[in-house]
């Protein structure tokens, strides 16, 4: 045997205790060792890291305050056209006067709250209406299944509303405010989660470690909160980071049709991309800076959710 | 009297019936074997007595009578409480019958608690006393440890400590080795045996394997197409098969003595419902020894001791 097989075997052997090892471990920690080697999974972590990064520290950061006018004693002749990129101002200057990469920054914050706790509403109110009608329909004999039937068909009436028209209905009724936009997304998410979960929670329902619980006499409100529940999560929190990109381009949109926080004191993507709108013809750079923003950030959450997804799916889980 | 008594249990989903008419009994401390291939009713049989089988759908009737209270005809409150305390049951796959992200010891503290009342340290210890029962080495770190950690055949020793957690007079065991490899199968059934000798438990073992039946059991039932075609003290049945289909299932038995290119022989045709126990012999399409009188309405028993369903045995014999 020449030394170049011994080596080769050598290295086999090793790729093979290495995939035993691998195959160990938790599911999260074997789905997490798969994520690592997809570069949808990077590269959507990283924007996502950049982007929380940035929302967090935002105030601290900014070269400039947001709200600080910052052109001093420049005169302009054209009131539609602004300072474009320049070394003091990175992005240049908004329509009135204020260093438009200082907002963005501080924006990110604004942004990031509303996608999150418009998420959370979501992914909170649609879990129990989702859980209650699984249980119900379940375990709860008869009557569950009627009120299974009452929950789920009104939840399907809900999601054959157009999204964006609930929840310009919601911001409608709540008059404009930030919480109105987290409200407004996060109540038009809630079918989404219920749907998900009842799905989910129905075909774990059927599985046979239930059947074994059941057959040792364990009560149902434990079954469905300790047996089904717990692993019935795993396509609903990758349904959730998949939601949070959507949240964060509703967020936009309802800002950009006057429903969001009217306080111009704090700069918000959407806000100011609806008050680009003025003035596309002069400074279309003001426009695209938080447009840029808005898709790159959704794109980061899309793409991880969806390496999530993937890296979760027990269908997949073999081959790696 | 005997622990369980099951008379005339019928079971059938919408229009097709799988088990039609099964009567079998289980005496204190006894290991029954009901055996047969797939198909032919015996794991349903199994679900109806624990009360498992879906409310919808599904009608169940006869008596299963365990220490003469019937079974199935029991409010659901008390059939959950008997369930896991009186009557336990181990399950074919040990992967699947234990949730996947539950570690170890909760899933057996969890029925400590529910019927004998043990809580926090008290149920832990037990919990642990249980493991090293089943033979699983390091029992305490085990506890912590989830199912996909442990190997096959310590799932299912895992399985079979929560199902005896609870010293439950019946242990229904359906077809618990098929999951595992050959040596972790018979670590597993002597396992059992042991388990059930040490308690007084009665087993109720249900198996398409008849090597397990001959290790384990000391009566068993041979179903076909839901109904009991022949029943017998084990070596009884092995010493002198009576009826056509118990006789075809020794002889379709692979044998290692036996020529190399000697073919297997196995019982042709397969379970069909062609005809209904109640006008002939289900198993006549499939027999070699037919006659008139076999589809001449329902066989009866014959004998008592050794009983079969088979109107020919004497001509065939």
């Amino acid at each position: 045997m020449t030394l170049a097989k011994i080596e080769r075997l050598d290295r086999l052997v090793e790729a093979g205790a290495q995939a035993r090892h691998a195959e160990s471990g938790s599911l999260w920690r074997q789905s997490l060792r798969r994520m690592k080697r997809s570069p949808m999974a990077i590269s959507g972590a990283i924007i996502v890291a950049l982007f929380l990064l940035i929302a967090i520290l935002g105030p601290w950061i900014a070269p400039y305050p947001a709200t600080a006018q910052t052109w001093g004693d420049e005169v302009f002749l054209n009131r539609n056209v602004f300072p474009g990129p320049r070394a003091e101002n990175w992005f240049g200057l908004d329509h009135l006067g204020r260093d438009m990469f200082s907002r963005m920054i501080v924006g990110a914050r604004q942004t990031m709250l509303v996608g999150v706790v418009a998420t959370l509403i979501g992914f909170a109110a649609g879990a129990v209406i989702g859980g209650v009608a699984a249980a119900a329909g379940t375990f709860g004999g008869r009557w569950g299944e009627r009120i299974e039937a009452v929950i789920m068909r009104t939840v399907d009436i809900a999601l054959a509303i157009p999204m964006l028209l609930l929840a310009l209905s919601v911001a409608a009724l709540l008059g404009p405010s930030l919480s109105t936009v987290m409200i407004a997304v996060g109540v038009a998410q809630i079918p989404i989660f219920a749907r998900l979960l009842r799905g989910s929670m129905l075909a774990q329902a059927h599985s046979d470690y239930v059947l074994a619980a059941v057959s040792l006499g364990v009560r149902k409100r434990r079954i469905v909160l300790s047996h089904i529940f717990p692993n019935s999560l795993g396509p609903v929190i990758v349904q959730a980071t998949l939601v949070l990109a959507t949240a964060i381009i509703e967020a936009a949109a309802l800002s950009y049709l006057g429903l969001g926080n009217p306080d111009p004191g704090t700069p918000e993507w959407g806000t100011m991309l609806a008050d680009a709108q003025r003035f596309l013809s002069g400074a279309p750079q003001l426009a695209i800076y938080p447009a840029v923003g808005i898709i790159v950030t959704a794109l980061g959450f899309t793409l991880l959710g969806e390496a999530m997804r993937e890296s979760l799916d027990p269908r997949l889980r073999r081959q790696s | 009297m005997a622990l369980l008594e099951v008379e005339d249990l019928r079971v059938s989903f919408g229009g097709s019936t799988a088990v039609d008419g099964v009567d079998f009994h289980v005496d204190q401390g006894q290991v029954v074997g009901l055996v047969g291939e797939s198909g032919c009713g015996k794991s349903v049989t199994s679900l109806a007595i624990m009360g498992l089988l879906p409310r919808r759908g599904v009608t169940v009737s006869g008596e299963a009578r365990f220490e003469g209270v019937d079974l199935l005809s029991l409010p659901r409150g008390d059939m959950r409480r008997r369930r896991g305390s009186d009557l336990a049951m181990v399950f074919q796959d040990p992967l699947s019958s234990l949730n996947p992200v539950v570690k170890i010891g909760v899933q057996i503290t969890e029925v400590l608690e529910r019927h004998r009342g043990l809580r926090g340290g008290a149920a832990e210890k037990e919990a642990e006393q249980l493991l090293d029962r089943v033979g699983i080495p390091d029992p305490r770190r085990r506890l912590g440890e989830y199912p996909h950690q442990l190997s096959g055949g310590m799932r299912q020793r895992v399985l079979i400590a929560i199902a005896v957690a609870c010293a439950p007079r019946l242990l229904i065991a359906d077809e618990p080795t098929t999951a595992l490899d050959v040596t972790i199968q018979a670590q597993i059934l002597e396992l059992l045996k042991d388990l059930v000798e040490a308690e007084g438990t009665a087993l109720l073992m249900i198996t398409h394997d008849l090597g397990v039946v001959a290790g384990l059991c000391d009566e068993v039932n041979v179903l076909y197409s839901g109904r009991v075609v022949e029943s017998a003290p084990a070596r009884d049945l092995f010493a002198r098969p009576t009826h056509p289909y118990t006789v075809g299932l020794l002889n379709s038995i692979p044998r290692l003595d036996l020529p190399i290119h000697e073919p297997l022989k196995p019982i042709r045709g397969s379970i069909a419902d062609v005809i209904r126990w109640k006008d002939g012999c289900a198993f006549a399409p499939r027999c070699d020894g037919v006659a008139e009188k076999c589809v001449e309405g329902e066989p009866p028993l014959i004998g008592t001791a050794h009983a079969h369903r088979c109107v020919m045995a004497e001509e065939i014999a």
